[in-house]
């Protein structure tokens, strides 16, 4: 995957608002650089991590916390084979006894049931434990800091950063400018959408206000 | 690492281009303090990104529990670890005869009517769970009390311009409480409203909480419930 430092990224940025660093500061164009990559990695998913469960499974736990450093799961495999995914509340509707549900009643560990962003129970309960839960998911990205810091980024998701901080950083100047060039967060919403990492994701309604003519 | 009140700070001000901090009197730092603390229950109400599963025991005969303040809202309810229905004093009234004093087997919850930190389950329950001290973090079916889960509140809400922004707003996230507050300030009369940019951050804000909300998966289904 290629590598980006944060001196190429503000590079690039710099280029979309014609290289004016006396308006758009370093500091700042870093700090949206980083605002960016976060939301973008949260709305795309570009920053995966897997983590077992510490210890694996214990004997008739129904509930366990997700490894620290996963922002939020998207996959939970057990011994390797991938769990189905399913709400709470859908959980509860369809099988009423899952709470009690075990291994030894109900055959082998076939769902998982996130709840929250740090915890996630399965289905059916496992009786004899000591199997292992690994859990993929999108994990936080890192602050760049300096210049040389590094990031890896596919340049699909350059395009959207660059894209991004293009348009954020004249929020501060308001008017024309930024009503101008605010309408570019749907080309960003468009191209989060069509990655589909989040089938039910609803970009807002958001428009321009056209100006009357004088 | 957790973010900082003053990295939100920081960013508002050049925002509002007063990058040596808020002096102009437009916005002071009071407001830009109160509005954050709004953003932040907001958006623990709203995305309930970390949620609580509080148990505890029920009794015959009573029917109406507490809720510590620590949930903010009850989005499921379980019996003995099996699922109950949400329901509505309105469906109640127009279903069932006198429901008020019917005892059974507990099969619905509701809300509405009673205090904030208040659940009521229907019908009365006509037997008691094991007795036990409320627990969070599991659902304990084997003592047959009352779980409900819910987002977490934010640990605190009492800020300063040195705190960190509480835990139950992932890193990733906060990005958009700055988008919430500068809402706030571009839609409120006076020398800093701008109709287009109250939109913008408006947009934004939605952004953030329509994201969370799909990640959880299941809320827009409990919602459309409801």
């Amino acid at each position: 995957m290629p590598v980006y430092t944060l001196g190429d990224l503000k590079t690039m940025v710099y280029a979309r608002v014609e290289g004016n660093t006396q308006l758009y500061t370093a500091a700042e164009v870093t700090a949206i650089i980083n605002e960016s990559l976060q939301l973008t990695n949260a709305l795309a998913g570009f920053n995966e991590a897997r983590t077992f469960v510490s210890g694996g499974t214990v004997a008739n736990q129904l509930v366990y916390s997700i490894p620290a450093n996963i922002l939020f799961p998207t996959r939970v495999t057990f011994n390797n084979r991938e769990l189905d995914k399913i709400g709470l509340t859908p959980m509860g509707e369809s099988y009423r006894n899952w709470a009690t549900d075990t291994t030894n009643t109900y055959g082998p560990v076939a769902r998982w049931i996130p709840i929250g962003l740090t915890t996630f129970a399965i289905h059916p309960i496992d009786a004899t434990g000591g199997n292992t839960l690994l859990v993929t998911g999108v994990s936080e990205t890192t602050p760049l800091v300096s210049d040389g810091d590094v990031m890896e980024l596919d340049d699909e998701f350059v395009s959207l950063i660059v894209d991004y901080c293009g348009h954020r950083v004249v929020l501060k100047e308001g008017g024309k400018v930024f009503s101008d060039s605010s309408i570019l967060i749907q080309t960003f919403w468009r191209e989060i959408k069509e990655l589909k990492r989040w089938e039910t994701w609803k970009a807002p309604r958001y428009f321009v206000q056209a100006q009357q003519p004088k | 690492m957790a973010t900082t009140v003053a990295s939100i700070y920081t960013k508002l001000c050049i925002d509002l281009l007063e990058n040596g901090g808020l002096v102009l009197g437009t916005v002071t730092s009071d407001q830009f303090l109160k509005y954050l603390e709004e953003a932040i229950l907001e958006f623990c109400q709203e995305a309930g990104l970390k949620k609580k599963i509080y148990t505890q025991k029920i009794t015959s005969g009573t029917s109406q529990y507490s809720i510590p303040v620590d949930v903010l809202q009850v989005q499921c309810a379980f019996r003995g670890g099996k699922f109950i229905d949400p329901t509505s004093l309105e469906q109640l009234q127009n279903s069932e005869y006198e429901w008020v004093s019917k005892t059974g087997p507990t099969q619905q919850w509701f809300q509405d009517g009673l205090a904030a930190d208040m659940i009521q389950l229907f019908p009365i329950p006509d037997a008691s769970g094991a007795v036990f001290s409320g627990t969070y973090g599991d659902f304990l079916p084997a003592n047959n009390g009352l779980t409900v889960v819910g987002p977490a509140a934010p640990t605190t809400l009492t800020l300063t311009l040195l705190s960190d922004i509480p835990t139950e707003i992932p890193d990733s996230f906060t990005p958009y409480l700055n988008y919430r507050v500068l809402y706030r300030i571009f839609s409120t009369d006076g020398e800093c409203y701008d109709q287009q940019r109250a939109y913008y951050c408006d947009a934004r804000w939605q952004e953030g909480v329509n994201l969370a909300r799909s990640i959880m998966g299941e809320v827009l289904q409990e919602r459309r419930r409801r």
